[in-house]
């Protein structure tokens, strides 16, 4: 194909999607106070009437095994090198009053979310079920969100190139059944439910057991809590620092990495 | 202005203005037309996540026709857990894997074994009854299939063309393989090369002067792996077929140290039973170098039913490890505890212990004295011991158990007379003097005693000092298990892997006995067992026409004593002292694939043909492997003329291979497995191709993996038991093996049939489990009882339900036999090399070669100040490098320090350093933790690799570079040792010969780190 | 090294924005600054600055259009800058980024118009003066108004006015905003604070300033036809440069003891970046950036114009400094993960050193461009002639 031939594809291109981008703006109601599929009603914007998702995790059975940061990659397709969860792990004390500590993280879902209302194209929102989705059809991906989340629960879908994070695996959660890092943990920490449902396990542990949440004071109210979170655990910027960086800059396989996982994932 | 000044402004903006837009190209191009960036995701809200496989609103249950959902087994680590695996029916690609709520691996409580497919897909919905039935599969699992697609995998059979390890290859046609290795020839331009066929020689003895080394066909020798389902259908078959009795699995590189003591406490050499504590009930928790849900098997479960026992349960647990495992968390409060021991130095510790509970008499002794099953009926328990029997101390019968014609006699505690122990509830427990039995007078000490004896070697203080850990905590931990009467549990593992790791597991499970908590809920279980599989209701599958029976010294030495050969004889007959034997030997121990290459080397028994080795790794996972075995590997001539590997990657052994024949790999394999302890009720799980195995295939249309390849051997070998008539049916039927399904649709009808045969699958029951292409191969094979075996294939296995786990406060499935307070087997084997007995029951040792020169002598303190130790990775498996997904989850290992250790050596996290043993050095960098005992370092395993990926392969002239992904971590085998005393060989355990991977001294510097961009 | 908590395992989160924004927060500064300075001649009517008023006003104009590109750059989905138009209305009043852009669109046409009118008088001239597509152009610009009555200056004055006095809350919004965005996100420590915008602004002032020093002079010296630098400007604007840096330090100085001392339990980790980059931060951003030239400023150093530049050049150099250590450093204080993170800026590709070096192209053809279309040099040497008629 000649230059000639794609130069004029590509104004072709360009022209058909500017006229395609204002046909779908004027349709999709234009000026749309929110967006378009919250507008519309869509079921996967909306969530489930009624409920309110919450998640509990009750670290005394947690045992730092990695298997939720693992199915959350496979599940949600997560690009290389970038993560919905991951469990920290640190040793807290001195030899030998040391503990063995394990962080299991994720988007809090936060009642009051940080990284919604500063959303200039409400690509992202809490869905009525608690939620808080991204709209990846809408996201410019200007990253304010991801600034704003004080959990720092979002990043930037290599893949995409929208704003992403968990989303409670609502693909699953809206089908009736649970969140991929609940359905695998292992010691069973992770705890999944309608919180509006009195019966429901998340709302029994809630009832019966003190809960804390990450970083109370910055007002979120996040909807993730934990039994048994020690404070010192959520210190983590005076631990000794992660090597792994390290060792993969001075290797100098990055590169290397993000291919062979790539292509993994593609396999997969 | 002027105009040159007009033209100077007008021509940078020009150019700069052109550049600048150049520069943002990109963006202005997706800004000026609109378009989007990156790849459109599947769907906006849910981005990229594939459907769910069903789904169910309201009650409402519907399968999503996208997948199909097939019950199967993963083996990313031993433990070997039912899954599910959801598959795109267009692709053929798994999507995901999910936990098998049938298997107790992956559940509990599991399923009742005859819910429906449907029900057990509803009941873990959220309206389902998902958190009792919640089924899991660890970070392994989740993330192991990416192996399946990896792009370093063998699919075509592989030759070397360049020179052994160089790691050059060209492919060829498996039907030519065939050829070759069975013919034999010039193969390689190095001269002639044996081939099967010739090696095959049932009748010559291998060597003229020792009839008992057998014949000549035990040139063939197979290393395989784990029990991963497949050896003892087609694989056993083929090698006895072919007149061998040289084939083992990695038991004595992996845990050979605990299975060996704890079938000499079990007193069964042959099964080699082993146990482990009843997590769920018990109440405390002594585990001894094997922190459950840091790694251990049942590794799933075992975290699982930890973490439910300490938050829900009222366990409490201690871990006795140089390393603070993942079995602790600051979440669990006091009920977990960590006790930091010097490595190699448990057995100091649990004499400590004994001593101190037979000294405060803190044991059950009523249990203790019972010395029979009758008595142990009579008093209503479930297990006793031979704690009160007598141990002859003097003359021809030294270290026997003073025995009459019909078994063992004690003293009866009710009237201190000699009595059959059959006819006595409770005996005499300490004893040392003479006893007269059938008018012979006998120099005795009951068992018991021979263990107080040896208990009371060593004061605490002692033995204190020898593990570090304080007399004080001792006394506390030894109070504290004997406080929960039978509730209380022991375990131990890979800490064991030591140089005196058999009596270190002896004595670990001895503490059990103490309390007598064998058989109860809350102690020591022996596992649930399983239904009949090979030797079943409709087929006996280990029987064929013209099956040998081959009597043979095997190449390592094992299952046989110095005493049998012909040079003992010799020597003993001319008066010559017989010890030293040229070199060890293992009457009872089952298998060393340790000592395969350094015996073949050294000749002796005899020198191997053939090696064949079977998913094998034992380069890498021997320790020593690397650094000292490799020179006899590379050389054709030194100990392996012939190396066929079967293995679906190039591994840091099969790179030494002369050919490779691809496997299949996970979900596209055949299996038949079985639980290792750690469950109460019967088990099998069953495995079969779920997806289409993506190597090539033979003429037949089989894909090309070891199955295949060994009936086409045995084929083209003409052995009996391949081809027509091969399969026996339990009613004298016989039936073709010519493909695997055709022994393993055989199988599983046996475990459907077994006891009370299951229900039929019902249409549901098999198009939900994915099963309908294997319909018409089931009603070829299973006739009338196809969809008994369709019930079973649907769930992935048989299973018992788990109400029949426990009768009241005792196991349903109980262990027969005495535990061996003292082991007469043991006692009366001798060390080949000086002729000693080994002691009967536990007693201390420290860290020594297999004479018994102490390893404080061979490595001064001075020159070697640290202690090494390995422990496997949370998340990392060695079978599991080539998946690459399981990278994102932990990308290197380091090597862990004490911070107040680096200190004294002027270390920094971070730094690059070299660790040195005598016989090997390994590098990586140095990580400071807490948790790890000072003055010992410690090394996660399973990376560090130079193989599966890690380093260039070329293949028909075509090189594909290593990945250093795979290369990055630490290879901790490369620091293993030569035993010193011994002829070529590496150090081992001094009485079972396992592998001796733990504490290693070594010394530390630091060097400057690898210029791996270069 | 006895550190209470050993790292084991762990990730590091990448963070969203790059080198262009840093580099966007300078232009909307330093244009803040050009305009505000343009103003004190018409709007306050300080004489002093006259001549320098238009050249700064055309220098507001060029940064600030060049500046959102930087903008469009960081975003990850520049083709979809109309779903900011379109949606999320309902997010108006708590994302700073939708006012900000909004008044990103306001703020130059209003400088245009500022500038248009103050020198109409000129492209009517010129239009008289030029060939035939000069006269276009020219007649053009002057928006068909071709009176060159006094009256009609005097409107052209008064509308520079008006536009100059809603302009200064404009130019001081702009910028402002700029620190909004940042002080408004509670999540990071470094920059939750109220006083985010003013100091944005008071750095602004240093960074615009020291830009317009090292701009004026080489305009003056070789661009225009005066030929010569106007030392004695030179020497205000490193006076008015030193208490820019006064008033920009006292801003740092509220903000750095209140978030150090006075904030909660965060403040931990912003003793540990400072920690980590006391050092750097102290001797480039304080010692060199600022002590040097508020000396320079405060001294007879001023009246040396290589000392005046060199101190401009630094400062210049010094809020682009600042910026990032905001901007960058900010974001490499973790929030839940252990350890601070490192950022290189990509060589090539979206937000990368080449995208930021495009940005300064475009900023420079810009300029060019202005310069030959408006004709700065002619009205900055009538406002010469005028001052020193004035003077004598
Ligand atoms: N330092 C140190 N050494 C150790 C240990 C330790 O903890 N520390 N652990 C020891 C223990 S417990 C063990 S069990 C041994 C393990 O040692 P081995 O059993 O010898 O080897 P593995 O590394 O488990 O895997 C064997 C090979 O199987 C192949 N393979 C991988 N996946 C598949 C598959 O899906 N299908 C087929 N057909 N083949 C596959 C790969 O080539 C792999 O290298 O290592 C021992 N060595
Ligand atoms: N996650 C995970 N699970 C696995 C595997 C895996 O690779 N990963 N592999 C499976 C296999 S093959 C096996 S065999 C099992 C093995 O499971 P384990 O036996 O539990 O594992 P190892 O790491 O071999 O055991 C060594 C443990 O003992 C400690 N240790 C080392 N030296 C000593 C010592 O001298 N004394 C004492 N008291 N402790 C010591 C180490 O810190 C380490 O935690 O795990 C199985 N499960
Ligand atoms: S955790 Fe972060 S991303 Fe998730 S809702 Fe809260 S603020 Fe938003
Ligand atoms: S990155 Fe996307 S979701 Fe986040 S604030 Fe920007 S537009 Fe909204
Ligand atoms: S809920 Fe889903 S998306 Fe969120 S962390 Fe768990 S697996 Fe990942
Ligand atoms: S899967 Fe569960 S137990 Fe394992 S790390 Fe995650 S939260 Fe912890
Ligand atoms: S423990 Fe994990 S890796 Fe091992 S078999 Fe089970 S699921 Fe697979
Ligand atoms: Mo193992």
């Amino acid at each position: 194909m000649g230059k000639e031939n794609s130069r004029r594809s590509f104004l072709k291109t360009g022209l058909a999607s500017t006229g395609l981008a204002l046909l779908a703006s004027s349709k999709a109601n234009a000026f749309s106070l929110k967006n378009p599929g919250r507008d519309a009603r869509d079921a996967r914007y909306i969530g489930q009437k009624g409920k309110h998702f919450v998640m509990v995790l009750d670290l005394r059975k947690c045992i730092g095994c990695q298997a939720c940061t693992s199915v959350c990659k496979v599940e949600n397709q997560v690009p290389s090198g970038q993560y919905r969860t991951f469990v920290t792990e640190t040793e807290v004390g001195v030899f030998p009053q040391v503990r063995k500590a394990f962080l299991p993280q994720l988007c809090n879902h936060c009642e009051n979310p940080a990284c919604v209302p500063v959303c200039p194209t409400g690509a992202t929102f809490k869905r009525e079920d608690g939620i808080v989705v991204v709209d990846n059809t809408v996201c410019w991906g200007c990253g304010y969100c991801i600034s704003a989340c004080p959990y720092d629960k979002r990043y930037f879908n290599k893949k995409t190139k929208t704003a992403d994070k968990c989303n409670f695996c609502a693909q699953r959660v809206d089908k009736g059944l649970m969140p991929a890092c609940v359905e695998t943990c292992i010691g069973g920490a992770r705890v999944f439910g309608d919180i509006n449902d009195k019966h429901s396990e998340v709302a029994r542990l809630l009832a019966n057991f003190p809960t804390t949440v990450l970083k109370k004071a910055q007002g979120t109210r996040p909807q993730v809590f934990y039994i048994n979170l020690d404070n010192r655990v959520t210190e983590l910027f005076d631990t000794t620092q992660d090597l792994d960086d390290m060792v993969k800059a001075e290797q100098g396989f990055e590169r290397e990495w993000m291919k062979v996982r790539e292509e993994a994932i593609n396999n997969g | 202005m002027d105009n040159n000044r007009r033209k100077f402004l007008l021509g940078s903006a020009a150019v700069i203005g052109a550049a600048s837009v150049a520069g943002y190209k990109d963006t202005l191009r997706a800004v000026s037309t609109l378009s989007d960036k990156g790849e459109k995701a599947e769907d906006s809200i849910y981005f990229n996540s594939p459907e769910a496989e069903y789904s169910c609103l309201d009650d409402n249950f519907k399968p999503n026709e996208r997948y199909k959902v097939c019950a199967t087994a993963c083996i990313g680590c031993t433990t070997q857990c039912g899954v599910r695996v959801k598959i795109d029916r267009k692709t053929d690609k798994v999507v995901r894997v999910l936990g098998n709520p049938y298997n107790l691996l992956s559940t509990d409580p599991w399923i009742p074994y005859n819910t429906p497919i449907k029900e057990s897909y509803t009941l873990l919905s959220r309206k389902g009854k998902f958190e009792t039935y919640r089924s899991n599969v660890c970070a392994r699992g989740n993330s192991v299939f990416s192996k399946i697609y990896d792009e370093f995998r063998v699919l075509k059979p592989l030759k070397r063309v360049g020179k052994r390890g160089e790691n050059k290859w060209k492919e060829i046609d498996i039907e030519q393989l065939i050829d070759e290795i069975v013919e034999g020839g010039d193969l390689f331009g190095e001269g002639e090369v044996k081939g099967l066929k010739d090696v095959r020689d049932t009748k010559t003895p291998i060597n003229p002067d020792e009839p008992v080394f057998g014949p000549k066909s035990n040139g063939l020798c197979l290393i395989g792996t784990t029990h991963e389902g497949r050896f003892k259908t087609v694989i056993h078959r083929f090698l006895k077929s072919f007149g061998t009795s040289n084939f083992m699995g990695h038991t004595s590189i992996c845990g050979l140290s605990m299975r060996a003591g704890e079938a000499a406490f079990l007193g069964n050499f042959k099964k080699y039973p082993h146990l482990k504590p009843d997590f769920e009930n018990t109440r405390y928790l002594l585990s001894i170098g094997t922190p459950p849900g840091q790694a251990g098997n049942p590794f799933k479960r075992q975290g699982k039913l930890l973490c439910r026992a300490r938050t829900e349960g009222d366990l409490e647990y201690a871990i006795v490890s140089p390393m603070l495992g993942n079995s602790d968390t600051i979440a669990a409060g006091s009920r977990s505890s960590w006790i930091p021991i010097i490595p190699g130095t448990d057995l100091a510790f649990v004499m400590g212990m004994l001593q101190v509970i037979i000294k405060e008499k803190l044991y059950n002794a009523k249990y203790l004295a019972m010395p029979s099953s009758q008595a142990m009926k009579a008093m209503g328990d479930v297990s006793f011991t031979n704690a009160t029997h007598l141990v002859i101390q003097e003359g021809e019968k030294t270290g026997k158990i003073l025995k009459d014609k019909d078994g063992p006699v004690v003293l009866d505690a009710a009237d201190n007379t000699i009595k059959p122990a059959a006819a006595v509830t409770q005996a005499v427990l300490e004893y040392e003097g003479e006893v007269t039995l059938d008018g012979l007078t006998y120099r005795v000490r009951t068992a018991f005693s021979e263990l107080k004896n040896n208990a009371n070697e060593l004061s605490l203080e002692e033995y204190s000092l020898e593990c570090g850990v304080n007399a004080a905590t001792i006394i506390e931990v030894a109070r504290k298990f004997t406080s929960f009467g039978r509730k209380a549990s022991v375990d131990c593992h890979g800490g064991t892997m030591h140089t005196t790791g058999f009596y270190t597991s002896y004595a670990v499970m001895m503490l059990g006995a103490m309390i007598g908590n064998l058989n109860y809920k809350g102690g020591m279980s022996p596992g649930g067992g399983a239904y009949k599989d090979f030797v079943g209701k409709r087929y006996n599958l280990f029987a064929y026409k013209g099956k040998s029976k081959i009597h043979a010294t095997r190449i390592d030495k094992t299952r046989m004593a110095y005493e049998k050969t012909n040079a003992f004889k010799q020597k003993k007959a001319a008066g010559e002292n017989p010890y030293p034997a040229r070199d060890t030997w293992y009457p009872f121990t089952n298998a060393l694939e340790s000592e395969v290459i350094t015996n073949s080397a050294k000749g002796y028994p005899y020198k191997l043909d053939v090696l064949l080795s079977f998913n094998s790794n034992f380069m890498y996972g021997t320790c020593g492997g690397q650094n000292n075995i490799e020179e006899l590997i590379k050389d054709p001539k030194k100990a392996v003329p012939l190396f066929i590997a079967v293995d679906p990657f190039i591994n840091e052994t099969s790179k030494y291979a002369d050919y490779i024949i691809p496997d299949s790999v996970l979900y596209e394999t055949w299996g038949v497995l079985h639980a290792w302890a750690g469950y109460q009720t019967k088990l099998n799980t069953v495995r079969f191709p779920v997806i289409k195995p993506r190597q090539a295939t033979f003429a037949n249309g089989e894909p090309i993996e070891m199955l295949s390849f060994m009936i086409a051997l045995g084929k083209k070998l003409n052995l009996p038991g391949f081809g027509k008539k091969a399969i026996k049916g339990n009613d004298g039927s016989w039936y073709p093996l010519d493909k695997a399904e055709d022994i393993y649709l055989r199988v599983f009808e046996n475990i459907a049939m077994d006891s009370t045969p299951v229900p039929d699958a019902t249409d549901e029951d098999i198009t939900l489990s994915g099963i309908e292409q294997w319909v018409p191969a089931l009603k070829r094979i299973c006739g009338a009882n196809w969809r008994k075996t369709a019930y079973v294939m649907a769930r992935g296995g048989r299973f018992q339900d788990v109400e029949k786990s426990y009768q009241g406060e005792f196991l349903s499935r109980k262990y027969k036999k005495p535990i061996q307070i003292y082991n007469e087997k043991v006692a009366t084997t001798r060390n080949a090399l000086t002729g000693e007995h080994h002691s009967g029951t536990v007693r201390f040792y420290p860290q020594r070669t297999v004479k018994g020169t102490p390893f404080s002598k061979l490595f001064p303190r001075e020159k070697f100040p640290l202690t090494a130790f390995a422990f496997k990775s949370n998340v990392l498996a060695t079978p599991d490098t080539a998946a690459s997904l399981l990278k994102e989850i932990k990308y290197t290992t380091y090597i862990d320090m004490n911070p107040a250790t680096a200190k004294q050596f002027g270390l920094r996290h971070g730094d690059y350093v070299q660790l040195s043993s005598g016989n090997g050095h390994t590098e990586g960098y140095l990580r400071l933790r807490n948790g790890v005992h000072p003055n010992t370092v410690g090394v996660e395993q399973g990376d560090g690799r130079r193989g599966e990926g890690a380093v260039d392969v070329e293949i028909n002239g075509q090189v594909k570079r290593g990945l250093i992904a795979r290369k990055t971590g630490v290879f901790y085998n490369k620091i293993g040792l030569m035993d010193p005393d011994r002829e070529l060989a590496l150090t081992t355990d001094f009485v079972c010969g396992s592998n001796a991977r733990q504490a290693i001294p070594v010394s530390i510097k630091k060097i400057s780190p690898p210029d791996r961009k270069a | 090294m006895d550190s209470m908590q050993t790292l084991i395992s762990s990730i590091t989160i990448a963070k969203p924005w790059g080198i262009d924004i840093p580099n966007y927060f300078w232009f909307t500064g330093s244009s803040a600054a050009a305009f505000i300075i343009s103003s004190f001649a018409h709007v306050f009517g300080w004489k002093k600055y006259k001549p320098i008023a238009g050249i700064s006003l055309l220098m507001a104009f060029v940064l600030l259009v060049a500046a959102p590109l930087n903008l469009i750059d960081d975003l990850r989905q520049p083709g979809r800058i109309l779903n900011f138009f379109l949606y999320g209305w309902e997010n108006f009043p708590t994302s700073p980024m939708k006012w900000g852009v909004l008044l990103l669109l306001a703020y130059p046409i209003l400088i245009f118009f500022e500038a248009q009118a103050l020198y109409r008088p000129y492209f009517v001239r010129k239009a008289k003066k030029s060939g035939f597509l000069g006269k276009i152009f020219y007649t053009v610009m002057t928006f068909g108004r071709t009176d060159l009555s006094p009256e009609a200056l005097a409107r052209d004055h008064r509308l520079g006015f008006v536009l100059g006095a809603i302009g200064i809350p404009l130019a001081l919004a702009v910028h402002g905003y700029t620190g909004y965005i940042l002080g408004a996100v509670h999540a990071n420590v470094m920059w939750h604070t109220p006083l985010m915008p003013i100091i944005f602004l008071a750095s602004a002032m240093v960074s615009g300033t020291g830009l317009l020093i090292l701009l004026i002079p080489f305009f003056q010296r070789f661009l225009s036809d005066r030929h010569k630098v106007d030392t004695d400007m030179v020497a205000t604007l490193a006076t008015l440069l030193a208490w820019f840096i006064v008033a920009d330090l006292v801003m740092r100085f509220l903000w750095l003891t209140f978030s150090l001392t006075f904030a909660d339990g965060e403040k931990y980790a912003l003793y540990s970046y400072f920690r980590l980059h006391f050092m750097d931060t102290l001797l480039i951003d304080y010692l060199l950036c600022l002590f040097i030239p508020l000396i320079i400023g405060f001294t007879r150093l001023k009246h040396i114009p290589v000392v005046v530049y060199f101190g401009g050049l630094v400062t210049a150099v010094g809020v682009w400094i600042f910026r990032w250590n905001t901007v960058i450093g900010g974001q490499t204080i973790p929030r839940t993960t252990p350890g601070f993170l490192r950022y290189l800026p990509p060589v090539t590709g979206q937000d990368s050193i080449v995208s930021m070096l495009a940005n300064w192209g475009v900023l420079i053809a810009l300029i060019c461009l202005v310069l030959l279309i408006f004709p700065w040099d002619e009205e900055m040497i009538d406002c010469y002639k005028g001052a020193e008629h004035g003077q004598q």
